[in-house]
Order: C-alpha cells, then structure tokens, then sequence
C-alpha cells in the first residue's frame, strides 16, 4: 500500500513538474505547496481509506459470519473501530517517516507543516469520518446481495469529493461551495488544507468544530440504518 | 486449434449462462468500471480548467491516450481477466493440474480460461466514445495509415499487457505472496495516462524497456496524433520479444518445479 501510495506520488509529481514547468501557479497554488498537498494526501490516503471496512461488513453478511461476531460478548461495531484505528495507528509509522524525510531532505519542494497540532486533530478525526462513512456504506449489504459495485462507486465518488484526487479549491467556486457543506472534505482535504497552510488560522477552529459535529451526526445516521438492517439479517449455519 | 476452439465455444457458453444467472454482477461491474472512468474525466476537466496542456499534448491529446489505453485494458480484460485475478490462486492453490490435464493447450487453456467481453462491452463502448471525443476535438485530419498502425500496436499493446501481468502472476510458482506485487504493478499502471515525454530520462528508460507500462497506450496514441516513430515500434517490439522470453522461462521453469497433492 506504501510502495502503491509512492508511485501515485511519483506519477502526481512529474505530471505537475511539467505542468508547472511553463507556469509558476495552478489556481494559487505554486509547485512547492501543489506536491506538498499530494505528499500530504497520499499519507493521509493510506490511513483514511477505510474501504476495507465496507468490504468486511459486506463479507460479514453474505457469509453469515456476523451471526458469529453478533453473539460474541463484544459490541460488533466498537470492535470493528478499534481493530481499524489499531491498524491505522501502526501503518501511520512509514508514511510519517517518509514526509519527514522528504520534507527535511527537500524543503525547497515539500513545506513543514503549518499549525501541526491542527493537523494532527484534523487527521485523526478524517479517520473517524472516514471509517463511519465506509461503514455506512457497509451496512447497505443488509439489503444487497453483491455490494463490491456500490463500494467502489462510493469509493471513487468520495475520492473526487474529498481532495485525494485533486485539491478541492481548483473546482469551479460553485461546485467547491456545495462541497464544503458536504461531510467528505473532512476525510482528507481538511488536514492537507492546513498542513499547507491553505487555511486562515481563524478558521481551523471553526472546521475542526464542524468536522467533530460531522462524525456526531454521522455515527447516528449509521445506528439508526444497523438498527434498521439487524433486524432484517438472518443466516443459517451449524 | 480446432480442438482448442471447440473447448474454448464451449467453456464461453458457460460463462454467458453464469452472466445471465448473476445479472447484479454485470451491473457492479459495469457500475465499478465506469466510476474509475468517470473519475479519471472528472480529474482532467478539473485539470485542463486551470491549464492548457501536459508538456507537448494538449486536453483532447490527452483524452485520446487515456480512451486507447482503456480500449486496451478493457481487451485485455476481455479475454485475459484470468491472467490478473486468478493464474496465481490456481498455482497456490494446486488446482492447476485441472488445466494440465485437460486435452487441450494448457498455456493457452490457463490464459484464457476467463472470457468477460460481455460483461467488458458497455466499458468499452465508453472507451471508444472517450477515444473517438478526444480525436475529433484534436482537430487532426483521419488518415488510414495512422490508424491502422495505431490498431495494431493497440493489438500488440493488449499482447504485451497480458504478457507484463502474465510474468507476475507466474512467480506463484516460487513465491506465495503476489498480491503485493500485483497491487504495485497496478497502482504503476497509472503511467499509461500521460505521455512518456514528461518523466525523466531514467523514469522513462524504465518504463518502455524494463516495465514497458509508459509504451502501451502511449504508442498506439502517438502513430495516431503525432505519426510514425521508429523509436517507438522498435521499443514496442523489443518489449514484446522480452515478455514473451520471460513467460516462457518461468511457465517452463514453474511447472518443473510445480507440485500438488489431493485426496
């Protein structure tokens, strides 16, 4: 996952080498801030990209193991966060390194961080948001039969929407401004926009609120479809 | 041959009967296919909003690249899907001794044992549609030579990508663990987006020599919009003469050292 992030990267610095190669800015961005955002989202694309919760969810119940893990003296949902933040907070690691040493080797291309403590409360609520989205999504497996289609539509839908493709501000303005009352900037542009300083300090504050009242809202609207799709699951087994 | 395509009829026959019962499954796949396609256009009219071209290749050049290198990921995957998803859980597993003990090729059985036009079709009517957009709007005049050459290297380009895939697949034999190596050689095959000349010399040598990903759709795309290059069809050719030597080692090789056992 790693080495794929690398070779995004790779490919994403040489296309905007190019680019900028008879240009000084995108937008606004100039070269050192647009590959500093890449470098920024490509980490936060290996921890965030919580998938493969949607894919064991789905797994789950079209194998009949949930009846499993239902019965078990451990809350199904709670031991799926936990077992995803475990692994996220060990894969943090190498991308962390690897920013480091890029940003400390090539200062002139990859910036440092502005407003680190932000960021780092940006990122792990991206993967809160993140992981209750996919499960989300998940849960539409209570009514689908093959649910891989919906995932990977949804996947790709909330890559475009959420900064990992392209960053959000070279989207015409009307388009950016329905996207910012939508819930997927704050799984991956929110910590890219501040680590690269894209954001008043005077409203980190406000989006980190808002990102908070996100993962409220949305863990609520992800109870009430578990609720609504248990009681219409059911398995067989010996 | 005959023999071989009787089998070939036959085993397609299944394949479309399995279709018509999992209908849901075309649908995903058809939904799956079109979202990476869709996104990809996305990213590119976002890009080509702020700025005029890539190096060289300007919006609608670049669009035609990316409509013939799907064309050829969507013929490869035609009738090649095997060769990515399962040759090397075949191996693993020790289920290859089905396919060696059928009456028929066990080379040609194993790599194409997957048939998925149908389900392939309205992806690559996309494709084409992408292809045929990003042409018209170049403003180049439609000659016959230049897309005849771009056929065939497309041809070679889907040969040589079910070659490039086919060698990784085979190191099952040896190693248990390709899944790895397959999800790299996937996330790399984002280079055939975007044209050659903006990677760096040594980039580029690697990537139309070593791992020809860069040659695929860039060659067929470049006789079409920019004309005949020696270069490139020599390239093109030594990359195909390479994989072929290189799958028939390790098919060779692997079966002398492929064991299985059942009960």
């Amino acid at each position: 996952m790693i080495m794929a992030g690398g070779a995004s990267l790779l490919i994403a610095f040489f296309v905007w080498k190019t680019i900028f190669s008879v240009r000084d800015t995108v937008g606004d961005f100039t070269f050192s801030t647009m590959i500093t955002y890449f470098a920024v989202i490509f980490s936060i694309k290996i921890l965030v990209g919580s998938a493969g919760i949607a894919r064991t969810m789905m797994d789950d119940m079209r194998k009949g193991s949930l009846a499993f893990l239902l019965i078990k003296p451990v809350n199904y949902n709670l031991f799926q966060f936990a077992k995803t933040i475990t692994e996220k907070l060990l894969q943090t690691i190498a991308p962390l390194i690897a920013l480091g040493i890029l940003v400390t080797n090539f200062s002139d291309t990859f910036l440092p961080p502005q407003n680190l403590t932000f960021v780092i409360i940006a990122f792990v609520q991206s993967i809160i948001v993140a992981h209750v989205l996919y499960s989300i999504i998940g849960a539409a497996s209570f009514w689908t039969v093959q649910g891989w289609g919906i995932i990977a539509v949804a996947g790709r839908f909330m890559d475009t929407v959420n900064g990992m493709v392209f960053p959000l501000d070279l989207l015409p303005e009307k388009i950016f401004n329905v996207i910012t009352y939508l819930p997927f900037q704050y799984m991956g542009y929110l910590p890219a926009a501040i680590y690269t300083g894209r954001i008043a300090s005077v409203d980190i504050v406000r989006h980190l609120i808002i990102q908070f009242l996100w993962i409220i809202i949305l863990t609520l609207t992800y109870r009430w479809i578990w609720n609504k799709g248990i009681k219409k699951f059911d398995s067989v087994g010996q | 041959m005959k023999k071989f395509l009787r089998y070939y009829h036959k085993k397609n026959k299944a394949v479309l009967m399995q279709l018509a019962e999992y209908r849901v499954d075309i649908l995903m796949t058809i939904m799956g296919t079109y979202s990476y396609t869709i996104l990809t256009l996305v990213f590119f009219g976002v890009i080509f909003g702020n700025i005029d071209g890539i190096g060289e290749w300007g919006k609608f050049e670049i669009l035609t690249l990316f409509g013939i290198g799907q064309l050829i990921f969507y013929t490869h995957w035609s009738f090649f899907a095997g060769v990515d998803d399962w040759v090397s859980d075949i191996i693993l597993n020790g289920n290859l001794d089905i396919y060696l003990t059928k009456p028929v090729n066990s080379f040609m059985n194993l790599i194409t044992f997957k048939l998925s036009v149908v389900e392939k079709m309205p992806s690559y009517i996309l494709a084409l549609a992408i292809t045929i957009y990003g042409f018209v709007n170049t403003g180049i005049q439609l000659k016959p030579l230049p897309i005849l050459l771009c056929i065939v290297l497309m041809g070679l380009g889907v040969i040589l990508k079910m070659l490039i895939s086919l060698s990784i697949s085979l190191l099952a034999f040896w190693v248990s663990k390709t899944r790895d190596m397959k999800r790299m050689y996937y996330h790399l095959f984002e280079y055939y987006k975007y044209p050659t000349d903006i990677y760096p010399k040594s980039v580029k040598l690697i990537f139309t020599t070593i791992l020809p990903i860069g040659l695929l759709a860039y060659g067929p795309a470049y006789f079409l919009l920019k004309g005949f290059s020696l270069n490139i069809l020599g390239s093109y050719l030594g990359a195909l003469a390479f994989y072929i030597t290189v799958v028939a080692i390790l098919w060779n090789r692997g079966l002398k050292a492929y064991s299985s056992a059942s009960s």
